[in-house]
């Protein structure tokens, strides 16, 4: 009987132990199920920080809202004059500067311009939306280097050429169509013998006296950004981009012993679209295939002399068309238009 | 085939040695082991589809003939060896076709210096029930004669014996027994393998564990147990290892007044599951206790048992949570029905016979569970996030006419899922064995049996999409006759229905709830079994057998099938 | 320090005995589940057969031909060696047993074969041959029963039902089969024919191949006795799950000496995955064997039927009649047969071929079941033989002059429908050569000239009538003899035993019924068969065996004729073989045989070959 009394107590002591376990104090394990099934209310309205916006001077605005439920919510912010759109989207409970900032940036082209606007809040499974006007004073400067935005015409010391096909559309065209600015650069004809339609060499001596772009020489740091526009119904075209670097620094970059980049874009959108390629990533191509560089392989790209665009398209193919617009170096990241 | 090939040579050289040893022994070294079974069955399907469903194929035969063969060796008295092969011939196969050669377990045992007793190779291991334990938890009633015939044989098959996982390692276990104050102490410790590392990602894994029993005397005895599944650092590039520790301690004390039996058992400990190196990975912890006192009438054993669990939401066991049942299998035959080829689900027909869905491993992740089976306590006792007591009356007649057993679990979560009420679950079990014969002393076995479980799982909530209510039936009845000398009429029905609704928690990898998923169900399935058996022993029989199953969906009603089915056994096992 | 503590905790707990707790069976059988509820299971020693055994047989065969002059698609491997049987008779066979108990059992068999094609491993092929069988027995006061489950287990009901045809043991025995045992003397297998007029034959002589599960009530009340069959024959093996199952049984009454019974056999499957198109047949008959004083009166009636969902033609009669009467009553025993089967009974798994339904299985498969057999249109078979859509009368007898023994039968039978234009017959006298120029299944429609088709062991020719109406019909029943005459001496020769065996089997197709073979140009086709063997027992354990055979096959105007020679079949085949039997030891044994061959059919200008066969066989049984 005693042995039991001493039992008992080492009994006591085991569950004394264990419950002296500490357990997590999460209330409950999962999502809350008022998120997932609950109904859908407004418990604040939507709302925005700053009905009028200066991006320019880097002013931004935030938008404010409170749900029922955690939900999938969309905020559409259209330009009244331009038809430009900005479209932020989010799953929360609330609308705060976290989940929903504007810095001005645009998601489809062409950019805001100084106008009115209205932003529109849509909940998924919930019909109605909210809305609410801003406008805009002034538009997101975009820091970095541009290389063209052919908003002043053709830089005398760029090097156009383009072949004498049908149709030939080879110059800067100046509608509403521009996604920045008012005008482009349009690219179109048909060339039945060779793949080239045009090309525009931008050397760096026609931004100043230096031979060389003024950009970092950290190739992780610049990026090439450039807006390019798909023709619905056309020959698909490539548009190649070359950067020549003149690693010896005489001025002028020389094939068989330095290196040349490029990056091929196949056109395959429809519309504007913004293409950024770092520089770090791009490679040398021969006729499209990857291959060593003939200088120092290495990427440098403070050394970048000249940048060259052709405009290229299968020639059996027929009509080819696309349209090019501001393109600009930018450094730390791509470009948030 | 390579396989094959091997297990066949294997095979052959087994047979050899076998053979020589036979022939050079005196005294008896090696002997033989074996089951044999044939297996013919022959299905069909009716759909009650919108249109004819002339897509399925309704009707098949199938069937195996197989041989388990085991060489069991004796080199000397403290060593043995046994090697199994299994020959399975698929029915149909005509000269050779269709034949399987494998090897079904091969494992050594014996006594090192007459002091250890160790076990390699395939090896049956059990600890509690909330450190390694095979719980059954998808049969809660046990079935009558018709339908054990089919469960024994996935028993079997998969190697289930006394709720003991089938694993592959080694197991050693030594003791010391005392003069004074303690009558004996006893270690064990096994590693088992649960998988080897792929050589590119999938690390190595293994599953150990041990324990130290102390036994006092009859009155008491006290164990500590810790099992441990984890990942070996440096067999895959990767660093982030998985490691599920569990440390359990068991008191059970004794004590008998003149007639009666008093005794209190209490099992508590904790576990840890984490990824070393994974910071989206949770560090799960948490603890369990388990208590009971059972009171026990001695001379009848009938007795009368009482507790209290708590098992707290994060507590994982691999040993004691992997679960039988893969719910996420193909059944294996009319895996789809319908025009549309709609999937079908693992059914009670399935369940009972079907060992194409049943699972020998022990696994990390928290397998998937059917709520119409067990809501309650999908992974046994071992279920995390329960709270609440128990009991069980087991009744005998010392002649042992009847059998009478009532078993209950009111219990509750701890941690509430999607919203902080939690719900409540209840099982009732009720089960009655009736030995007729013995009541009307007939040499003739006339055995009744029936039983019923209960399960209720609720929520109640002001808010509609918190509540929750589903409830569940199971039932069986069945009849052993024996219409002449071993010869037996057998019958049953099994009975499951169930009806309500449930969130069914999503998990990621780390078995975190991330979603829910609303589960409702109207169903109705039932299994009529009948036949003829001829034991030639307890364990060799012949049988035929009917079978009619029924699906029936109260929500969908094209989703309703039948399965009609005869079975032909002719099973050998020892 | 850790000794330290070990040693106080010993004397602190006064351990008076420390030890560990052997067990001789190496399992822990001293705690009871109760006690030790944890680690390995199970806690008690495994339970043993009660008894096991291996037996079997090594059979090495190696077998070297060379054709000089080959048949066209044989020119460029005219020398051909190849070690094994393509008869699916492995090298090693294995025969394992279990028994459970008194009355329980089961048991399989292992092979295992090594090609020697110089692949080493890889190529070698094991399996097993018939599969896994079990058994299981039990006696009550009402009678015996068995079961036989599983398979392949070789059984056999009433010859319309279940059974293969045993024939009137009139061949040739100079060629050895695969599952020939190795005698007690090396003459054992010489003498055995010539003394009792038979072979030793396996277990499977007379019977057919079953899967699935048998059971058998024997000594029952009242005489009778029973058995329920269910499964699959060769004929619908295969692992489609589609039905496709066969179910026979008979009711057996026995009276002293005699029987009736009532047998049925029935198949039954799907040619189309929903089951809409069910196809088999089925066969159920009565036979019985009576005594009337001396004489023996057996037969077997019945109907059957095919059944499709292209051919459904009603039920058919199968009749079969045997009167044996003694030589007291007769001078020499004679057997008088009988027999008619409609065109609308088959049954593949019975004693006759079928020559008059087309039928396939849609179930069956290379990879679970022997091929489909090929329907034989109307076939020249030896006597004995019987087909379905033939009606005949077959007499036999044997009887003794002197030393020499004797074996004749002749055999008169007709179609019952004109249905086929088609008719084979066999090559004997170097059937088996020919046989193995195919390597492996069971080619149709090889040769130079398509009409060949091996079977197992064999090969038959088909020949085609031209006198047919305009859709192919012939228009003539075709009537069929056979004579058959089986010779056999024994004598010495220096003190040792010599056996002569000749085999004379004449055979002839024509319009009308004749009471023996009809040869003149009248028969569509006469077939004249001579085997004559010799052997003799030249040392205590070596046998020489000859053979001569020789074959003439000639077919008239009213068949396909050469499209060069505008003349009909006219075949000539001879086979000479010489060779020892030499008992190695106590159950092994070496056999070598040597083959000239040499076949032309002068009409057929491609239709001949001429070789060479060696053939080693080392056979030792365990």
């Amino acid at each position: 009987m005693k042995n039991l009394q001493g039992i008992s107590i080492w009994i006591f002591m085991l569950l004394l132990a264990v419950s002296g376990c500490k357990r997590s104090d999460t209330p409950f394990d999962g999502p809350d199920l008022q998120d997932l099934n609950g109904t859908f209310s407004m418990l604040e309205p939507f709302e925005v920080s700053k009905s009028s916006l200066g991006f320019g001077s880097g002013e931004t605005a935030y938008f404010k809202a409170r749900f029922s439920k955690l939900s999938d919510w969309t905020v559409t912010i259209t330009g009244n004059t331009s038809g430009a759109k900005k479209i932020i989207t989010g799953k929360s409970r609330v609308l705060d500067a976290t989940t929903a900032t504007w810095n001005g940036s645009t998601t489809e082209f062409p950019m805001f311009e100084p106008e009115a606007c209205t932003a529109v809040l849509t909940v998924e499974g919930v019909t109605d939306s909210f809305s609410l006007p801003l406008s805009i004073e002034s538009v997101k400067a975009n820091p970095g280097f541009l290389v063209a935005d052919f908003e002043s015409g053709v830089n005398p010391k760029w090097v156009i050429f383009k072949q004498s096909g049908a149709n030939m559309n080879f110059k800067i065209v100046t509608d509403n169509v521009a996604p920045q600015g008012n005008s482009y650069f349009n690219m179109a004809g048909t060339v039945d013998w060779d793949w080239l339609i045009g090309l525009i060499d931008f050397p760096a001596t026609a931004y100043g006296t230096s031979t060389n772009f003024p950009l970092s020489s950290n190739p992780d740091n610049e990026y090439f950004n450039v807006l390019l526009y798909g023709v619905p119904g056309t020959n698909q075209t490539l548009v190649l981009f070359s950067f020549k670097e003149d690693e010896n620094q005489n001025g002028t970059f020389e094939a068989s012993t330095e290196d040349e980049y490029n990056v091929q874009i196949p056109v395959t959108w429809e519309g504007w679209k913004l293409v950024s390629v770092k520089y770090a990533d791009l490679t040398y191509l021969v006729n499209g295939a990857p291959g060593t560089p003939k200088g120092n392989k290495l990427k440098n790209p403070e050394k970048l002399t000249k940048i060259s665009m052709l405009h290229l398209a299968d020639k059996t193919l027929g009509f080819a068309s696309s349209k090019m617009d501001y393109l600009i170096f930018t450094n730390g990241g791509p470009l948030e238009p | 085939m390579k396989t094959n090939i091997k297990h066949f040579i294997i095979l052959i050289s087994l047979m050899c040695i076998s053979s020589l040893l036979t022939r050079a022994q005196i005294t008896k070294k090696v002997e033989f082991i074996g089951g044999s079974r044939t297996f013919i069955t022959n299905n069909q399907l009716v759909v009650k589809d919108s249109l004819p469903d002339t897509t399925t194929v309704k009707r098949n035969t199938g069937g195996y003939s197989l041989i388990d063969l085991g060489v069991n060796i004796t080199p000397n008295k403290k060593t043995e060896i046994m090697g199994m092969f299994r020959i399975r011939n698929a029915y149909g196969g005509f000269w050779g076709a269709g034949v399987d050669f494998s090897v079904r377990q091969l494992w050594v045992k014996g006594i090192i210096g007459n002091v250890v007793r160790y076990q390699v190779g395939d090896i049956n291991l059990k600890q509690t029930p909330y450190t390694l334990y095979n719980h059954n938890e998808d049969h809660l009633l046990s079935n009558p004669d018709v339908f054990s015939l089919q469960t024994d044989i996935v028993d079997y098959e998969k190697f289930y014996i006394k709720n003991t996982w089938r694993q592959q390692g080694a197991s050693a276990d030594f003791g010391f027994t005392f003069a004074k104050y303690l009558k004996e102490i006893t270690f064990n410790g096994f590693m088992t393998r649960v998988n080897m590392t792929n050589f590119f990602d999938v690390p190595e894994r293994l599953f150990g564990g041990g324990n130290v029993q102390l036994i006092q005397s009859k009155y008491l005895r006290m164990s500590y147990h810790n099992t441990r599944l984890f990942d070996v650092a440096g067999t895959v590039a990767d660093s982030n290892m998985y490691s599920n520790s569990v440390h359990s301690g068991v008191i059970a004390l004794n004590k008998d007044f003149s007639r009666w039996n008093v005794k209190a058992e209490a099992e508590a400990g904790n576990s840890r599951a984490y990824f070393t190196r994974d910071s989206l990975a949770p560090d799960l912890r948490d603890y369990f206790v388990n208590t009971a006192l059972t009171l026990k009438e001695n001379n009848t054993r009938s007795f009368i048992k009482v507790g209290y669990m708590n098992v707290g939401p994060d507590f994982r066991s691999a040993g004691a949570q992997s679960k039988r049942i893969n719910f996420n299998a193909l059944p294996g035959y009319y895996d789809r029905y319908g025009n549309d080829q709609r999937v079908r689900g693992i059914s009670l027909l399935d369940v009972m016979r079907n060992e194409n869905i049943y699972n020998t491993s022990i696994t990390s992740n928290l397998m998937d569970f059917n709520p119409v089976f067990n809501n309650v306590l999908p992974y046994g006792t071992a279920t995390f996030n329960r709270k609440g007591f128990f009991g069980q009356l087991n009744l005998k007649n010392q002649k042992e006419w009847f059998l009478v057993n009532f078993e209950n679990y009111t219990l509750s979560e701890i941690r509430g899922q999607g919203t902080i009420i939690r719900k409540s679950f209840l099982l009732n079990k009720g089960e009655v064995t009736l030995n007729l014969h013995k009541m009307l002393r007939s040499d003739k076995r006339f055995i009744l049996t029936g039983g019923a479980v209960m399960q209720n799982t609720q929520r109640k909530s002001e808010l509609d999409f918190e509540k929750v209510n589903l409830s569940s039936m199971n039932f069986n009845a069945g009849i052993t006759y024996e219409l002449f000398k071993q010869f037996d009429l057998l019958g049953g029905a099994i009975w499951l229905n169930a009806k309500g609704n449930d969130y069914r928690a999503d998990r990621n990898v780390y078995s975190e709830v991330v979603d829910f998923t609303e589960f409702n169900t109207d169903s109705k399935q039932s299994v009529y079994s009948g036949g003829l058996r001829f034991r030639f022993t307890e364990k060799i029989y012949l049988g035929g057998f009917y079978q009619h199953f029924q699906y029936k969906d109260g929500i969908n009603l094209f989703n309703n099938y039948n399965i009609n089915q005869v079975l032909i056994i002719y099973n050998m096992t020892f | 320090m850790n000794k330290k503590l070990l040693i106080l905790l010993c004397l602190l707990l006064n351990i008076g005995l420390i030890r560990a707790q052997y067990v001789p069976e190496n399992t822990d059988t001293t705690h009871t589940e109760q006690e030790n509820p944890y680690n390995v299971f199970p806690k008690s020693p495994l339970p043993k057969l009660k008894n096991f055994s291996v037996s079997g047989y090594y059979r090495f065969l190696g077998n070297v031909r060379n054709l000089k002059d080959p048949y066209p698609e044989l020119q460029n491997n005219p020398l051909s060696i190849f070690i094994g049987d393509d008869s699916q008779i492995p090298q090693l066979m294995l025969n394992l047993a279990g028994k459970a108990n008194d009355k329980t059992s089961f048991y399989t068999d292992l092979f295992m074969w090594a090609p020697m094609m110089g692949g080493g491993t890889v190529e070698n092929v094991k399996g097993l041959n018939l599969g896994v069988s079990m058994t299981g027995t039990h006696s009550t006061r009402i009678g015996n029963f068995k079961v036989l489950a599983g398979g392949i287990n070789w059984y056999s009901l009433s010859p319309f039902t279940f059974y293969t045809n045993k024939g009137y043991n009139r061949f040739s025995i100079f060629e050895r089969n695969p599952w020939d045992p190795n005698t007690k003397g090396v003459d054992s297998r010489y003498a055995d024919f010539y003394n009792t007029g038979a072979l030793n034959q396996d277990k499977r002589w007379g019977q057919q191949a079953f899967q699935g599960i048998i059971l058998e009530g024997n000594d029952l009340p009242k005489g009778f006795s029973a058995v329920f069959m269910y499964g699959k024959t060769q004929l619908n093996g295969g692992f489609q799950p589609l039905p496709n199952s066969s179910t026979g049984g008979r009711i057996k009454k026995t009276f002293k000496d005699n029987f009736i019974s009532l047998n049925s056999f029935n198949n039954l499957t799907t040619s189309d995955s929903i089951e809409n198109k069910p196809l088999g047949f089925n066969i159920h008959t009565m036979e019985f064997e009576f005594r009337v004083k001396k004489i023996k009166i057996s037969g077997e009636a019945g109907a059957g039927r095919f059944f499709s969902e292209s051919y459904d033609k009603g039920w058919g009669e199968s009749v079969s009649l045997k009167v044996l009467t003694p030589k007291e009553y007769t001078g020499i025993p004679i057997e008088l047969h009988a027999y008619q089967i409609s065109p609308k009974v088959i049954n593949n798994s019975s004693v006759f071929w079928n020559s008059a339904i087309r039928e396939g299985n849609p179930t069956a498969g290379p990879d679970g079941s022997q091929l489909l057999l090929v329907p034989f249109a109307s076939s020249m078979v030896p006597v004995g033989q019987l087909t379905n859509n033939r009606r005949g009368i077959e007499l036999n007898s044997e009887f003794n002059v002197g030393k020499l023994k004797f074996s004749v039968g002749n055999s008169i039978s007709e179609e019952i429908e004109n249905i086929s234009s088609q008719v084979t017959y066999s090559h004997p006298a170097n059937n088996l050569t020919l046989s193995r120029f195919w390597r492996w299944g069971f080619p149709g429609n090889v040769g130079p000239y398509g009409n060949l088709t091996k079977v197992y062991r064999g090969v038959f020719e088909t020949l085609t009538l031209t006198d047919v109406d305009a859709q192919g019909k012939p228009l003539n029943k075709k009537r069929f003899n056979t004579m058959e005459l089986n010779a056999k001496y024994n004598n010495k020769i220096f003190k040792r035993d010599f056996y002569v065996y000749y085999l004379l089997t004449m055979a002839s197709l024509q319009k009308k019924l004749s009471p023996i073979m009809v040869f003149t140009e009248k028969a569509y086709l006469r077939t004249y068969y001579h085997q004559m063997e010799f052997y003799y027992r030249i040392f205590p354990n070596i046998m020489w065996t000859n053979y001569v055979g020789y074959e003439r096959i000639i077919a008239n105007y009213d068949t396909k004729t050469d499209v060069v020679s505008r003349r009909p079949k006219n075949q000539t085949g001879l086979g000479l073989a010489t060779g020892i039997d030499l008992r190695m030891s106590k159950n092994a044994g070496l056999y070598l045989r040597q083959r000239w061959f040499n076949y032309k059919d002068t009409s057929f200008a491609l239709d001949h070959y001429k070789g060479t066969e060696t053939t080693v066989e080392i056979k030792i049984f365990f």
